[in-house]
């Protein structure tokens, strides 16, 4: 039809993708803070895939003549515990089971937290405001003592201590997703689509969803970041992964007795989970830089 | 006539990643005292920019650059894109007032518009409180608001779209400025509204003297506000003259695309057929056609002519001036 | 149906939204929105609804388009009574009857690809259309609205107001309805695109021979494309006349100042503009009477009295004013003729 001077500048940038524009993933690759963060846990998930493989002595392995070599002794490169255990191997294996557990709780609170906000935000009225008081009352209990009390209740087992971790911690996404959805369904294109005959779901599923992808990533990241912890401390309070499977936390838990005789036990796996939770919150702070701009949503 | 304000050779450019994008160019007029002077184009024309550049608006180098004189008229003249941010602000309000098109964004929705207009005033005068509040009752009075004393309290949002609008004009008038601003008071509101409020600027102008600059993208308000006129496209003025004559007798092209382009209320429901439009869009500033910046939409362009830069401003007579090469050939061919 | 039946009929709509009262929110207040809106729109005619902010114009058009369901009345479409149809038949209305949207930046899915936009409404009425298939008539479609075909895979934020405005017609358009309500569609667009796409308009209701309800506020505009023009005050019709009638003998007080105030670049003498006073009343509680009673001009007490009916004052031109002594300005009257 007619010669338009906007084809020419939108060309270029024609074979961006749906929700991640490349101004985006510039934006993030722009973030130091966010790469580092990226790049450190990067590292961790690495060493804890492989490392296990990599070092003499099992994570099981008891060897009383060595007990408490400070790091660096012979071929325990973190020393060695109470019971002459490689504190390496223990870490490693310590850190699968962190990591797997702090990411299943997130995908699990994630999708708890999407739908519930996703239907409460579209149906408002009624719906909306049971489920979002829901969500507030559950908000209102402290988080620890809901953990405890579950936890002293049920089998701890990763697979349970990861349920209860989502079951408490999908709160703040939903809310999030709420309000998100509140905004947009008075967006014209969503009357569109109901006049199209598109049904509830469609409409929340196919064209809402897709529209706040960017904030739930952020929102999913930061979870990640505190399930890690959470995980934690519980298991640091004993409730949590029962030895002798090792996590960051029980391992913590063990080493406070021999606090001041052989310190690097509690350091190691201290240092192991500030790093883990500071790169998971630097990456979340890079990515809500990067995908929260509304720029991109007129 | 006393000229207030005097425009010459503005140019306004933005840095947009990393180049120079020059958005209003060459632009120069006169305000004179009592007078409104409408700059009307459509959206990218730069006739908002224009208004925020001489309000001093404009985000500061070097994200934007600005060039020309603005020379605001006084007991001596100032060179306001000289002047420090200091100055600027003793300008704005008490010399240049600016008025926008909505009005509950200017408004601040915590405070009441007494004390809006209050704070207005207190800023600029040193004046007490309870002879603010005077004045301030008797500003609401002048903008047509029915029981001022009681309106002092309100909340922005206890107010119509209409009485905001006018509360904002009486802060702008708070100070008796020289020189009021208005970029699209009117566009927000219902028409019987509009037509309120383009009697009560008239009234005000009238009774105070000042001068207005008035921005809108609508030739029916044009015709109803304004004594002179000037007509916008791609940061350029293509056509100025009495309003009078640019809309009964315009020359450019594009204005003459402009005005045929509204639907007209005389020939409602006759069902006149199509429309005439102006193809195309308005050129990316950045990338601008070479010559006349309208010729790939103008129906009548010359090749060899129309794309050959300069396209100077040429005097059609009267202080009519245009921007086209072929104005003399299009005015005889229309007779 | 016969055909000679109009495609839309409402009779005595009512759209009260109810005002939360309180803790305990016994709504004894409301909006009253839409007051009692009892109109026809013939087939393949156009139907102007002419008003200010307030006046329940969009209101009307949600109910009429099935949105939202009015507090009371009957709304037929091609002899359907909408709130009697099963969820089938409804199913096969919904299709029969399409929107255009005012804000053509919030009107397209900014996730969304043209084609994926396009082919929202066939996914619920052409199920059997493969994805190929939705895919050509997308391209079809945005070629018949004035884009290249090629467009089909671009995002909203690729286009202007004026393309995304083609784009939202387009959507309209895909399942071939017969009747499209059109809210505001050119008020957010430049005048040079708004004439691009007016025109637009008129050629394809014409080419489809489409039913429209045409919203707007602007009179000029709708002059411009209706056949019919019903001017909306605080919830009810003020008057309702064939366009040309309208403009050149208005009979509603509300009318005659409507179109005096309506600015055009015409030339005209300014003394003898009528400029209303104050704002349109509150709709929770309008005036008793007549509605238009507290800014009317030619105002006497008995307008107080009832609400006024709409009256036929000579065959197809209605007015909802008690006077019938008033002789008053037409469109063209208002401004002197050009020298």
């Amino acid at each position: 039809m007619m010669t338009t001077a906007n084809d020419v500048s939108t060309k270029s940038n024609r074979k961006q993708g749906r929700w991640m524009s490349s101004r985006g993933v510039r934006r993030f690759v722009s973030h130091r803070l966010a790469i580092t963060g990226l790049l450190m846990i990067s590292a961790v998930a690495l060493l804890c895939i492989v490392g296990p493989w990599l070092l003499p002595h099992g994570m099981l392995e008891i060897n009383i003549i060595d007990r408490f070599k400070p790091p660096g002794t012979d071929d325990y490169v973190l020393g060695t515990d109470e019971l002459g255990r490689d504190l390496a191997a223990r870490l490693f294996m310590a850190g699968r089971v962190s990591l797997i557990v702090g990411v299943a709780a997130m995908i699990l609170s994630t999708l708890i937290g999407t739908v519930i906000g996703l239907v409460a935000g579209y149906f408002g009225k009624v719906i909306g405001t049971v489920l979002m008081r829901f969500t507030d009352s559950v908000l209102c209990f402290p988080q620890i003592f809901l953990l405890l009390t579950l936890a002293a209740f049920l089998e701890p087992s990763a697979l349970m201590i990861t349920l209860i971790i989502a079951a408490t911690s999908w709160m703040e996404i939903a809310r999030i997703v709420s309000a998100e959805i509140r905004s947009l369904r008075e967006r014209d294109f969503v009357t569109a689509s109901r006049i199209s005959g598109a049904s509830h779901s469609w409409i929340m599923f196919r064209e809402l969803l897709p529209n706040i992808v960017g904030p739930i990533i952020v929102a999913a990241t930061l979870t990640v970041a505190r399930a890690i912890l959470t995980e934690a401390y519980v298991s640091f309070l004993g409730y949590g992964i029962q030895p002798p499977l090792p996590s960051w936390g029980n391992m913590l838990n063990n080493a406070q007795q021999y606090l001041d005789t052989a310190p690097w036990l509690a350091l190691v796996p201290g240092v192991a989970i500030t790093i883990a939770v500071t790169s998971f919150n630097f990456i979340g702070d890079g990515l809500r830089d990067a995908l929260d701009a509304r720029s991109d949503m007129p | 006539m006393t000229t207030v304000l005097t425009v010459e050779d503005l140019s306004i450019g933005f840095r947009s990643e990393g180049k120079v994008v020059t958005v209003v160019r060459g632009v120069n007029f006169k305000l004179e005292a009592g007078q409104t002077l409408a700059l009307v184009g459509e959206s990218g024309s730069g006739k908002s920019v224009t208004s925020l550049g001489i309000m001093g608006l404009l985000p500061p180098p070097p994200q934007s650059r600005t060039d020309g004189r603005i020379i605001l008229h006084g007991d001596q003249d100032t060179d306001l894109l000289t002047l420090p941010e200091a100055g600027m602000r003793r300008v704005r309000g008490d010399r240049i007032a600016m008025i926008f098109q909505e009005p509950l964004t200017s408004l601040n929705p915590v405070h009441t518009v007494g004390a809006q207009i209050v704070e207005a005033i207190r800023s600029h005068r040193r004046m007490t409180r309870k002879a603010a509040r005077a004045r301030a009752i008797d500003l609401i009075e002048q903008v047509g608001i029915p029981d001022a004393a009681a309106r002092l309290g309100s909340y922005p949002h206890e107010l119509s779209g209409g009485m905001r609008q006018r509360i904002m004009i009486a802060i702008a008038l708070a100070l008796e400025p020289d020189i009021l601003i208005a970029d699209e008071p009117t566009t927000a509101l219902d028409v019987t509204v509009q037509a309120q409020i383009i009697d009560l600027l008239r009234r005000l102008q009238a009774d105070t003297g000042m001068a207005m600059l008035f921005i809108t993208h609508d030739f029916g308000v044009v015709a109803d506000v304004a004594d002179r006129t000037i007509v916008m496209y791609a940061g350029e003025m293509v056509e100025e003259g009495s309003t009078d004559t640019v809309l009964g007798r315009p020359l450019m092209p594009y204005t003459r695309g402009l005005m045929s382009a509204v639907p007209k209320l005389q020939t409602a429901g006759l069902k006149q057929g199509e429309l005439q439009t102006i193809d195309g869009f308005v050129p990316d500033p950045a990338n601008l056609p070479t010559g006349c910046s309208f010729h790939p939409r103008c129906r009548h362009m010359r090749e060899g002519l129309c794309d050959v830069p300069p396209v100077p401003l040429e005097d059609a007579g009267d202080r009519h001036m245009v921007r086209c090469k072929r104005w003399q050939d299009l005015a005889e061919a229309s007779g | 149906m016969s055909d000679d039946t109009p495609l839309i009929q409402t009779i005595d709509i009512k759209q009260h939204f109810p005002l939360r009262a309180g803790l305990f929110g016994r709504a004894s207040l409301s909006v009253k929105a839409v007051d009692g809106i009892t109109i026809d729109i013939p087939r393949r005619s156009v139907l102007g609804l002419v008003g200010e902010s307030g006046s329940g114009k969009s209101t009307f058009g949600r109910a009429v388009m099935g949105l939202d369901k009015p507090t009371s009345g009957t709304i037929k479409f091609d002899g359907m009574d909408l709130a009697l149809a099963s969820k089938d038949e409804m199913k096969g209305l919904r299709r029969r009857m399409q929107m255009v949207f005012q804000d053509p930046f919030s009107s397209l899915n900014p996730r969304m690809s043209v084609n994926e936009t396009l082919g929202v409404p066939l996914r619920f009425h052409a199920r059997d259309l493969s994805r190929a298939a939705r895919r050509d008539r997308a391209a079809e479609m945005l070629e018949r609205v004035g884009l290249p075909a090629a467009y089909v895979d671009r995002f909203p934020h690729e286009f202007s107001g004026g393309q995304r405005q083609r784009i939202g017609i387009a959507r309209a358009l895909m399942v071939h309805p017969d009747f499209i309500m059109a809210d505001e569609v050119v008020s957010a667009l430049d005048v040079s695109v708004q004439a691009q796409v007016l025109n637009l308009f008129a050629s394809l209701q014409r080419d489809m021979q489409l039913t429209m309800l045409f919203i707007t506020h602007d009179l000029a505009v709708v002059g411009h494309v209706s056949d019919y023009v019903a001017v909306m005050y605080l919830g009810r019709i003020v008057e309702l006349a064939p366009t040309r009638d309208l403009f050149s003998s208005p009979q509603h007080p509300y009318t005659e100042a409507l179109l005096s105030a309506a600015p055009t670049p015409e030339m005209r003498d300014r003394a003898k503009r009528i400029v209303l006073m104050g704002d349109i009343p509150s709709a929770v509680n309008p005036p008793s009477g007549c509605p238009f009673r507290t800014r009317c001009l030619y105002a006497l007490d008995a307008c107080a009295g009832e609400v006024p009916a709409l009256r036929e004052v000579w065959p197809g031109h209605k007015t909802a004013c008690i006077r019938d002594d008033l002789t008053l300005a037409s469109a063209t009257a208002q401004r002197c003729t050009e020298t």
